[in-house]
């Protein structure tokens, strides 16, 4: 090898060397120095991110029975970025979908990225959208709220728009509700197709909290049908019924007519999503005698033997006659509120005078909002007595010139049955996490005492007499159980007229049972029935199914004590049993407990029941009617979906 | 005895070296099939590892003599087969690269490359006149390098037809050539440039095009190789791990087998994977270069100087092409990318550069 020749070899020796360190210095340059914004590149080109809507956590009966519950509902987003035409695809997804070409277009087109282009779609509708397989186009299993008992407790529970919800306690406990929302990575190759792996959730969605309310599916089932039917019957405007376990406060029933049925929300005005259990004020009108007399028992004004003159129906206050229906005479305390006298009531109430009378109804819990979670609840109007004449405290004393809430008027009746405590009235029971975690708990909770054990005692003697033989409210007594009640006929106050009005009247009932041992404490309103318009009649019997239905369900004992109808056998154990749910199997027309089961195993433990089954849907049992637990009819409906993951 | 002075001074180092490129070349190729493709390269690959090791040996054991004595008889077959090729494609109307014998495809061109190293080593091995060469004496190897690009243009290959050019030109150079010579030669050739572009397909005009300015159109012709730079570069320093490289399991990286399997390794196995790959090429160069002090003839030093520079640029070239340097070609990374034809002449190329070594003793 000549000189030239080693000097070549040397020249190669550097010459590759340096060809080879071009490619690593690149790679460096890229891999180390640029890497970070090279990767975010990356990132955004096989990554899209989807915020995926937690599953509402459920709202279940005190017994664990559902009341609103969230199931698997599929909705469909594109990724701009990736779909191809946007005209073919509109057109495509609109008859898939069945929504507007136009409105898919335009979410189509309106910026890049993630859209949702339409929300909670039928597992129909996804399917059709998946096999159209077009880039850019996914689904995301979302879920959707269901209501399974239909419209029962509709006006409690509310109802869920797409993202929130909007009434009830749906509303007001949306944070508990809600849940953890999940952020889901989802992986797009170079072609647009998107992938979704097992592990994509960067953010995994937690489910909602579980509410466990203090309402009992049941109570609240009759509850409805009494106040609906009831309702209905007497053409009214509206009513509300609450049922209420005297001793702690918890309520088992609160129903508002109309209903509606919060799974169809949309085809309701929005006046029918009112729960007029909280919501309306009205004037209680005799009701309120309660309060005055027990005001007046609790100020030692007078006995309740001590007798009032009731004159001849009418009674002069300042420039103002009061007037009672039908003349009473003479009538004793007891007398003034089983007969519902309003010269009498005037007459306490004058003794008792405006400050004690206000300092009363406050105590007793009006003029102020009871909080109980549900939205929109009334205040009532509660004026200064400062401001108060003669006649308004004549006229407060039964109940006029001041408004309540059926919930109001019904706590402030249960303090009586309480022993003269007021109790906080509470409608859920337990909030607990999906972890397990409980993070609220409800307990009885006493507020204040009002009056004295011996005057609650007193004064729920008289209004025993009100279902009694010749009281206003006979309509409300109920076989084997006392019944303390109280009529309320309120006519209306016109905006328009400024004057009470002829027609139009609320009629209520409150009262609990038994009288001497509360177990249930309850309140019905029927506001402006067309032509029967006495609390007495029109509410009373309302109440009487609802209190008589709950007292069998609840299996209270009947009242030992009963000497209003001492000629009258007790009631059927046997109809006791079969209301209750978990009574004796082998009883023959109790519906069973058909939730949760396949419709062959439905039908299976119905074939013995002599009755035609309606079947609608597929998948498992979710509601059935009747209720378990209730006798079957001619007929059993039954609700099936699709079994969820 | 025998035996042992025909394996005994076996070049293991540099089989080892090559050996373990090519398992890893295998192993990124399994990944940048990912789950989609199943076309099985990975295991075709590994069936053409052994092909290319008795290529190795075939190109180790064969007699010097009779390699120098048949360089001009195997350039002559390359050059007939590559002209066919040609006519059937223009026949066909198709591209026509690859001839196929049984279920295999090979690339005629890719054992071409070596046969014109032999061919041009054969020539200036017997050629009387004294270096530095004038225009005359190197009009005939010329003519042989033309001889072998013509056919392939038309194939047409654009990408190892430059590379034919690129790789007779350390051959001429380590000869020495005339100062003017060289000026005339390289000044025609700035001249036929633009002829010879305007005579491209439109393809692969773009693709010149595309790659003076990638990022103008993402989703176009640039495409390729900003997909590639993304590949690479958010690899980072540690990769992203095997099978988890984004891009590639994505496909968002074209050809990532063969021309662009250097994304996919800087992809899942980062800074790291690419400097050890490169580093091992690195090493095997120098290695092959050390080898120009054993051979003893002018014909044994050529075959030396043009394989090895033939792979250190193949390397280069392939690399630069893949992050935006130069236009993509389609020119295999040697030992990883997949295919047959360039492994077995890579791996014969190599055999014949350690046959040097046998003869010394």
């Amino acid at each position: 090898m000549n000189n030239r020749t080693q000097g070549r070899v040397r020249f190669l020796g550097v010459l590759i060397p340096l060809l080879l360190l071009f490619p690593a210095g690149k790679a460096f340059y890229l891999q180390v120095l640029n890497r970070d914004q090279l990767h975010e590149r990356a990132v955004r080109q096989n990554q899209m991110t989807v915020n995926v809507q937690p599953r509402r956590g459920p709202i279940v009966d005190r017994n664990g029975q559902s009341l609103a519950i969230s199931v698997p509902a599929p909705s469909v987003y594109a990724d701009r970025e990736q779909v191809r035409e946007i005209g073919r695809t509109a057109l495509l997804l609109s008859k898939a979908l069945n929504v507007s070409r136009k409105v898919l277009k335009d979410r189509l087109s309106k910026g890049g990225g993630f859209v949702w282009l339409q929300r909670k779609v039928t597992p129909d509708e996804a399917r059709r959208v998946q096999e159209l397989d077009l880039p850019g186009v996914g689904i995301q299993e979302e879920s959707r709220r269901y209501y399974p008992n239909m419209e029962l407790a509709g006006s409690v529970l509310g109802f869920v728009g797409v993202d929130r919800g909007l009434e009830g306690l749906e509303w007001s406990l949306e944070d508990q509700l809600k849940g953890g929302g999940g952020v889901r990575v989802l992986k797009r190759d170079a072609i647009g197709k998107v992938y979704s792996p097992i592990d994509s959730w960067s953010h995994a969605p937690t489910v909602g909290a579980t509410v466990k309310l203090t309402l009992d599916r049941n109570i609240q089932h009759f509850t409805e049908q009494s106040l609906y039917s009831g309702s209905r019957a007497a053409g009214a405007k509206g009513g509300a019924a609450i049922v209420m376990e005297s001793s702690t406060g918890r309520i088992l029933a609160m129903a508002s007519y109309p209903g509606f049925n919060p799974n169809e929300f949309q085809r309701y005005d929005s006046e029918r999503y009112r729960n007029r259990a909280v919501t309306q004020t009205y004037e209680p009108g005799s009701t309120y005698k309660i309060v005055t007399v027990a005001a007046a028992l609790e100020e030692n004004l007078f006995d309740e033997m001590d007798i009032f003159f009731c004159g001849n129906g009418t009674f002069r206050v300042a420039d103002v006659v009061i007037n009672d229906h039908v003349p009473h005479g003479w009538l004793t305390m007891k007398g003034i509120i089983q007969k519902s006298s309003n010269i009498g009531a005037s007459k306490i109430g004058l003794e008792l005078g405006r400050e004690r009378m206000e300092q009363y109804s406050r105590n007793f819990g009006f003029g102020k909002k009871v909080k109980m979670l549900l939205p929109g609840e009334g205040r009532g109007i509660l004026r200064d007595a400062s401001s108060w004449t003669q006649v308004d405290t004549a006229n407060a004393s039964f109940g006029q010139g001041l408004s309540v809430t059926p919930l109001q008027m019904l706590n402030a009746v249960n303090s009586l049955a309480a022993g003269g405590v007021v109790m906080k009235p509470f409608l859920v029971d337990s909030i607990t996490t999906s972890s397990g975690k409980i993070v609220l708990r409800n307990r009885p909770q006493e507020l204040r005492r009002v009056v004295s054990q011996e005057t609650a005692r007193k004064v729920a003697r008289m209004m025993e007499s009100v279902t009694s033989p010749g009281g206003s409210g006979i309509l409300a007594a109920i076989p084997g159980y006392s019944v303390a009640g109280k009529t309320g006929t309120a006519q209306k106050f016109s905006l328009e007229d400024n004057m009470y009005s002829k027609e139009a009247f609320v009629a209520s009932f409150v009262g609990f049972a038994p009288a001497e041992l509360p177990a249930v404490t309850a309140i019905v309103m029927v506001d402006e029935p067309e032509d029967k318009t006495y609390g007495g009649v029109v509410a009373a019997p309302i109440w009487r199914e609802i209190v008589e239905k709950t007292l069998k369900y609840l299996e209270v004992e009947p009242s030992l004590r009963d000497d209003s109808f001492p000629e009258e056998p007790l009631p059927g154990g046997l109809k006791i049993a079969r209301s209750r749910p978990d009574s004796d199997p082998a009883s023959e027309f109790v519906m069973p407990d058909l939730m949760g089961l396949t419709l062959r195993e439905a039908l299976k433990s119905l074939s013995d029941l002599d009755c035609d089954v309606d079947v609608s849907g597929t998948g498992i049992v979710f509601s059935q009617s009747p209720a378990p637990g209730d006798d079957v009819g001619l007929k059993v409906l039954l609700g099936l979906m699709p079994r969820t993951g | 005895m025998k035996k042992r002075m025909y394996l005994g001074q076996m070049d293991w180092v540099m089989l080892g070296t090559m050996l373990f490129l090519s398992l890893v070349g295998i192993m990124v190729i399994r990944s940048a099939e990912g789950n989609g493709l199943s076309g099985q390269y990975y295991l075709r690959q590994t069936y053409w590892l052994a092909v290319a090791l008795v290529a190795f040996f075939i190109g180790y054991l064969v007699d010097r003599r009779h390699l120098r004595r048949s360089a001009y008889v195997l350039y002559g077959i390359i050059l007939l087969v590559l002209i066919l090729l040609a006519v059937a494609g223009k026949i066909t109307g198709g591209v026509q690269r690859w001839i196929y014998i049984g279920g295999l495809t090979f690339q005629p061109s890719e054992i071409g490359k070596l046969t014109l190293v032999l061919c041009l080593a054969r020539y200036f091995h017997k050629l009387k006149a004294k270096p530095p060469y004038s225009l005359g004496d190197i009009t005939i190897p010329v003519l042989l390098v033309v001889a072998y690009i013509i056919p392939i243009v038309l194939q047409p290959d654009l990408g190892t037809a430059m590379f034919m050019i690129l790789l007779a030109i350390p051959i001429f150079l380590f000869m020495g050539i005339r100062r003017w010579t060289l000026l005339f030669t390289m000044g025609s050739a700035a001249i036929g440039a633009p002829f010879l572009f305007f005579s491209l397909k439109q393809y692969q005009q773009d693709r010149i095009l595309s790659f003076l300015s990638p990022e103008r159109d993402p989703l176009g012709a640039g495409y390729h190789v900003v997909q590639s730079k993304i590949a690479i570069g958010s690899g980072g320093i540690m990769g992203k791990g095997y099978f988890q490289g984004t891009q590639s399991q994505l496909r968002f990286i074209p050809e990532q087998h063969t021309d662009f399997i250097v994304s996919v390794l800087g992809e899942e196995f980062g800074f790291v994977g690419v400097a050890v790959v490169l580093g091992l090429m690195f090493f095997l160069t120098l290695w092959m270069l050390s080898y120009l002090g054993v051979t003893r003839t002018r014909f044994g030093m050529l075959t030396v100087v043009g394989i090895t520079c033939a792979f250190a640029m193949q390397v280069t070239i392939n690399v630069a092409m893949t992050i935006g340097f130069l236009p993509v070609v389609g020119l295999p990374f040697p030992l990883l990318s997949y295919g047959g034809s360039s492994l077995v002449a890579t791996y014969l190329g190599f055999g014949i550069i350690a046959g040097y070594r046998r003869r010394r003793t």
